[in-house]
């Protein structure tokens, strides 16, 4: 079954915190009486959380990889031996 | 050449600009702390990757004023929960004091089986819905990044990738806390 535009795109404006306060209280009534919506609405929130701890772990990856290229760098030699030498002892 | 001032302005992007600038000014500050603390230069590495990722995660809810001092704040941070009983004496201005670690700072160690999986059946919508939610991009350099013609097609991507990922996430059946969290 196709899933409605509206309802994600109204879970989405619920999310972001963009309803009225009269909307705010039929959609969380929808919730207390349509199974169904709520588990959608649970499902898209956990997208939210799901979506940001990737985020996060693209960032690390990228971090490691300009890293590794900056302190590699021949052009950053100075800089590396300045960094190595905190850490001779 | 990047200064401080153009990363409190595109904080929410890691570019090699930003981390160039970032690594040249900041670095060496926390490697000279974390050495002076017995860490190793990967401690080193390690904390400032975490702190700059703290620092990307929380200039979207706030502006940062002194991203450098920031830096620098959680780096210490970072390093008293790392070396716990350990920790040499390190000292924390009131700034410092009042900075918090953001609790999602999330380690590849701690990457969950369904990350996994979702990385594997929907890297593509991953990466479209995180340039949505929290990579600070406006819907036209989400067009342009990801190859749409026009603003309503990626709209409309970004539409049934999240319907896809939703799916996939009542599909796996999680637990009801997870849910609830």
């Amino acid at each position: 079954m196709k899933t409605s535009w509206n309802e994600v795109e109204l879970i989405e404006r619920y999310l972001d915190h963009q309803l009225s306060n009269e909307e705010i209280a039929t959609f969380e009534d929808r919730m207390e009486t349509d199974a169904a919506f709520r588990v959608s609405v649970l499902a898209q929130s956990y997208v939210r959380r799901l979506v940001k701890k990737y985020y996060l772990i693209q960032l690390r990856k990228q971090a490691r990889i300009l890293h590794s290229r900056l302190y590699n760098d021949p052009a950053r030699r100075h800089m590396r031996q300045a960094i190595d030498a905190l850490f001779k002892n | 050449m990047e200064t401080m001032n153009d990363i409190q302005i595109r904080a929410v992007h890691l570019d090699d600009a930003l981390y160039t600038a970032l690594y040249d000014e900041v670095f060496p500050v926390i490697a000279s702390i974390i050495s002076r603390q017995g860490g190793s230069r990967i401690d080193a590495e390690d904390i400032f990757q975490d702190a700059l990722i703290a620092l990307l995660d929380g200039h979207q809810r706030t502006t940062i004023q002194d991203p450098v001092r920031y830096l620098v704040g959680i780096a210490k941070h970072l390093w008293l929960r790392k070396a716990r009983t350990n920790a040499r004496f390190l000292k924390l201005d009131d700034y410092e004091r009042s900075l918090t670690i953001p609790d999602e700072l999330a380690s590849e160690a701690e990457t969950s089986a369904l990350i996994r999986f979702l990385q594997r059946a929907g890297g593509k919508c991953m990466d479209l819905l995180t340039d949505f939610y929290f990579a600070g991009r406006s819907i036209a350099e989400i067009a342009a990044r990801h190859g749409f013609a026009t603003i309503h097609s990626a709209s409309v991507q970004k539409h049934k990738c999240l319907v896809k990922i939703r799916n996939i996430v009542k599909e796996k059946q999680l637990r009801h806390e997870d849910f609830m969290e």
